[in-house]
């Protein structure tokens, strides 16, 4: 009897947004007529691997198994998808078939896509499986070999395979020679030198004083921003170098970084590995489904993997208002809830958000030499496309012109090239700061621009002086509660870059010039 | 009653009566020169031809002879027999005693030409009122008076010829010289105001009566000029305004000044009849500038084209009134001194420039043109960080303002 019913199971697991589902994948082998069912709610991609694991077998010099088979993937009731149980399921028919046996109770956890040959694939999603695998206690975790480069972050206990003989290799206690494993001295070091010079240094933004100290301020207090100017004025440059002077990823940004971008299968490797903050660059085709993310896989959108970097909007004001209205929900939550057939998930999108638009249609309004051709209503119109409550979310304002041909041969020879390096580690020390202070007040690290509060005074230390100009300024120019609170964070941002402990007048006064200026 | 008292009492005859009798005579006879079966023109014949000795003789001779008078000078007999049917008509006395006991009360004089009261700059030139009433300090106007500048304008004024005349009008206030203007709404009211406020003295003369000022919200405006300065109209306080009397009340306001300010004039403006007649009456007349492409000052340059003078500054209008303007060295002097420590301080570097500076330095960036931030940073070579605060507070006080990402001084210069 007993032998007649054989059973194995293996651990696997696929992802729901970018989180990695724990699944079981159990075999049991009947006598009987031959067949193959697999049960568990699983998408046509899993029904194939039956064909592919049957060839990878046989290409590994082994037996697919013959009788009655049944492959149960658990949780039950959870829609599965993705190509990524192959591994598992290969390990799974030889272990209930007897052809491989392990120790009683061993516990393995493997993903992976086979071809017919037998070579293990990469998959979308490796490094959440990593993660979730390296949270519970199994004794061999199997991941394809391409992925071994990303296990040396979590210092995780995997095996990389590239061939279903090495992984039998590994479960059985006989590995072959070539498997690696992650605690080897094989991994891709890190780079160590990830402060090398930027390619657009801050030294380019001579002559736009304005919008020069609008981004040293951004960045250092991680303030929303949009920059109005005619074309050729250099928005999509100063966004740019706004991204160059952000401070590189710490170790737990950079694996949310991985998870992000891997489940998406865009991952800029190469920008992650030198610890850049991404810097997602949109144009006015974006799509609402591209900028929120979303689709079957319920895979994150630009906002997301803009995540802890720069959202670059270009010509903001020619999207279409509902991807742009769009961005309220995660302006403010910071995170992105989708949804869709039952399952929800969350994303972070804690992104900074720099905005690029032309003053007034044809682009001239602020330019002295080129008139500006529309009229009153063109420009009213034109300055009414981006919403109120977008705008409101946007804490610095700044508006820039064509230079002169003086400014612009200063700025092309550039003398004080590297400057972005120096304002990198001034904006670096600067959320240090920001950093202490919310420790000091019991609260969670925040950056000013994050910063959800409600006594704002209190907590951006605000000398009496300074409130008192900030509420006639208030006053004289029409804030809303919420402006006034933007106003008190950039004057705090520009403290903070100073080092001072309280905001004074001046802070306060330098803030004001950000503000947004009506028509 | 009061025509008993002012009979019956010998005292108030010498002393408040005979002012009130003076008004009674005076109201009379305005009521005279209105009406046109007698008239301005015909009463200043008489005058002329020696027969009427006194003004007030009309109100104190009898009907009688008054024609007699009358037949002798105009020898239409048609048009005597107008004046005969106008003497007839005895409720003008009666009409006349009584508003002139309420009016006297109210504290509203009348003065004639031969009376000592009456404005001296207004005997030179001709037609110019034979009575003028009027509630305040008629010295202002007397033989010792101080210089006299009318300071005139549109009545809609753009916010430059409303910074101008603040400028023009506080700066002559200060030096002493007494402001004339009509109490009409736009410059006439800035200029009344700004002379209140600096403590000035200031004259406004009204188209219509005394009794109905006009523009109505200019009631409070006029109480304070009545109270420390001179209100005057040539018109008895009963007179109720009409269009016809604005263009007559511009050439009392030239008449009385030396000198006539033209703040801001369109193409088609009132003010234009102000210039004229000081042209005519030999009145300096200065006239700020405008741009081309305002309207509002279409006037006041075609002014400056025939020959006006060109007005930059209360000096010009102070140094031809005193013939030096020592002061204006002595600003020059400072202003010169002060430009030249904030370049020494700029080139040396020692120093680093003070807020106080640098405010000074935008303010004069500014007053060339408007000025992005960007550029007034590299023009004055300071940075951001520096600037913007400055910036910042001058905008809250008002001195500049913010448009379409450039600034711009308000002219609300402290």
């Amino acid at each position: 009897m007993c032998a007649k019913l054989r059973y194995a199971k293996v651990s696997t697991g696929f992802l729901v947004g970018i989180n990695s589902v724990l699944t079981e994948i159990e075999v049991s082998i009947a006598s009987g007529l031959p067949a193959f069912d697999i049960v568990g709610l699983c998408d046509p991609a899993i029904r194939e691997s039956r064909n592919r694991v049957r060839s990878a077998i046989r290409h590994s010099g082994m037996e697919f198994p013959t009788g009655r088979i049944t492959v149960s993937l658990s949780p039950a009731y959870l829609h599965k998808s993705g190509t990524s149980v192959d591994l598992a399921l290969a390990l799974c028919l030889l272990l209930a078939s007897g052809q491989i046996r392990v120790r009683e109770g061993t516990r393995i956890y493997a993903f992976g896509e086979l071809t017919l040959t037998g070579r293990v694939l990469d998959v979308p999603g490796s490094i959440p499986h990593m993660v979730r695998a390296a949270t519970t206690s199994f004794d061999k975790i199997l991941i394809p070999r391409s992925d071994i480069a990303d296990a040396g972050i979590f210092s995780a206990d995997v095996t990389g395979v590239s061939t279903l003989t090495e992984a039998i290799g590994i479960v059985t206690g006989h590995p072959i020679a070539s498997s690696i494993t992650g605690a080897s001295s094989e991994i891709k070091p890190e780079s160590t030198d990830d402060r090398e010079e930027e390619p657009l240094d801050f030294s380019l933004l001579k002559g736009q004083e304005k919008t020069g100290r609008a981004i040293l301020l951004a960045a250092a207090g991680f303030h929303n921003l949009l920059l109005s100017g005619s074309p050729g004025s250099g928005k999509t440059m100063s966004a740019r170098i706004l991204h160059g002077i952000l401070p590189p990823l710490t170790k737990e940004e950079k694996v949310e970084q991985l998870i992000l971008h891997n489940v998406n299968e865009v991952l800029h490797r190469e920008d992650i590995g030198l610890n850049k903050r991404p810097f997602r660059y949109i144009n006015q085709t974006c799509t609402m489904a591209s900028m929120a993310g979303g689709g079957q896989n319920l895979l994150p959108g630009e906002i997301s993997l803009a995540h802890r970097g720069v959202l670059f909007l270009d010509e903001m004001a020619e999207f279409s208002p509902r991807v742009l209205d769009l961005l309220r929900q995660p302006l403010e939550e910071r995170q992105i809830t989708l949804s869709r057939a039952g399952i929800s998930v969350i994303y972070p999108a804690q992104f900074l958000l720099v905005g690029a638009m032309n003053p007034c249609k044809c682009g001239n309004l602020l330019e002295k030499r080129r008139a500006c051709i529309c009229n009153e209503a063109q420009r009213r119109q034109y300055a009414n496309r981006i919403s109120g409550p977008i705008l409101d979310r946007i804490d610095i304002f700044s508006e820039m012109r064509r230079i002169d041909s003086k400014a612009l041969s200063e700025s092309v020879r550039g003398t004080d090239f590297g400057l972005s390096t120096v304002l990198r580690e001034q904006v670096e020390a600067c959320w240090q700061r920001q950093y202490a202070r919310c420790a000091t007040m019991g609260i969670s690290p925040t950056l000013n621009g994050l910063a959800v509060m409600r006594e704002a005074a209190d907590f951006f230390r605000v000398t009496d002086a300074a409130m008192e100009v900030a509420v006639r300024s208030s006053e004289q120019f029409g804030f809303s509660a919420r402006g006034l609170n933007r106003l008190l964070r950039v004057a705090r941002t520009s403290a903070d870059l100073s080092g001072e402990p309280d905001v004074e007048k001046s802070h306060i006064a330098e803030a004001l010039q950000f503000r947004r200026t009506s028509e | 009653m009061m025509k008993d008292e002012y009979r019956t009492n010998p005292v108030m005859e010498n002393q408040e009566s005979s002012s009130l009798g003076m008004m009674v005579a005076d109201m009379f006879v305005s009521g005279c020169i209105l009406d046109h079966r007698l008239g301005g023109r015909r009463i200043r014949s008489l005058l002329a031809s020696g027969h009427l000795k006194n003004l007030r003789d009309l109100y104190r001779m009898t009907a009688r002879e008054i024609m007699g008078m009358a037949e002798e000078v105009f020898h239409d007999p048609e048009e005597n027999h107008q004046i005969r049917m106008l003497l007839a008509e005895t409720e003008r006395r009666d009409q006349a005693e009584k508003d002139a006991a309420v009016y006297l009360r109210r504290g509203i004089r009348s003065v004639n030409r031969d009376d000592p009261d009456y404005p001296k700059s207004l005997l030179g030139p001709d037609g110019m009122p034979l009575i003028l009433y009027g509630m305040g300090d008629f010295s202002l106007l007397g033989i010792k008076r101080p210089p006299v500048v009318a300071v005139v304008g549109s009545r809609r004024p753009s916010s430059y010829g409303i910074a101008a005349t603040r400028e023009i009008t506080r700066d002559l206030a200060k030096q002493g010289v007494v402001i004339v203007s009509g109490l009409a709404r736009g410059i006439d009211t800035v200029a009344h105001e700004e002379t209140l406020r600096n403590q000035g003295r200031t004259v406004a003369v009204l188209a219509g009566g005394l009794d109905n000022v006009y523009p109505p919200e200019n009631k409070d405006l006029f109480g304070e000029i009545a109270s420390t300065g001179l209100v005057l109209s040539e018109l008895s306080p009963t007179a109720v305004v009409t269009r016809k009397f604005f263009p007559a009340r511009n050439r009392i306001l030239s008449g009385l000044s030396d000198a006539v300010a033209i703040m801001e004039a369109g193409e088609f403006s009132g003010t234009l009849h102000t210039a004229s007649f000081a042209a005519v009456q030999g009145r300096d007349v200065f006239v700020i500038p405008g741009g081309i492409y305002q309207s509002s000052y279409r006037g006041s340059l075609r002014l400056l084209q025939d020959g006006a003078e060109l007005l930059i500054c209360a000096e010009d209008i102070l140094a031809r009134l005193a013939g030096v303007a020592f002061y204006r060295e002595i600003d020059e002097i400072r202003s010169h001194n002060d430009r030249k420590r904030r370049d020494k301080k700029r080139q040396e570097g020692s120093e680093p420039l003070g807020t106080e500076d640098v405010r000074q330095m935008i303010l004069d960036e500014l007053t060339i043109c408007e000025k992005s931030i960007d550029e007034l940073s590299q023009t004055i070579g300071v940075s951001f960080c520096e600037i913007a605060p400055v910036l910042s507070e001058l905008e809250l006080g008002g001195a500049i303002r913010e448009d379409r990402q450039r600034f711009a001084l308000t002219f609300a210069r402290p």
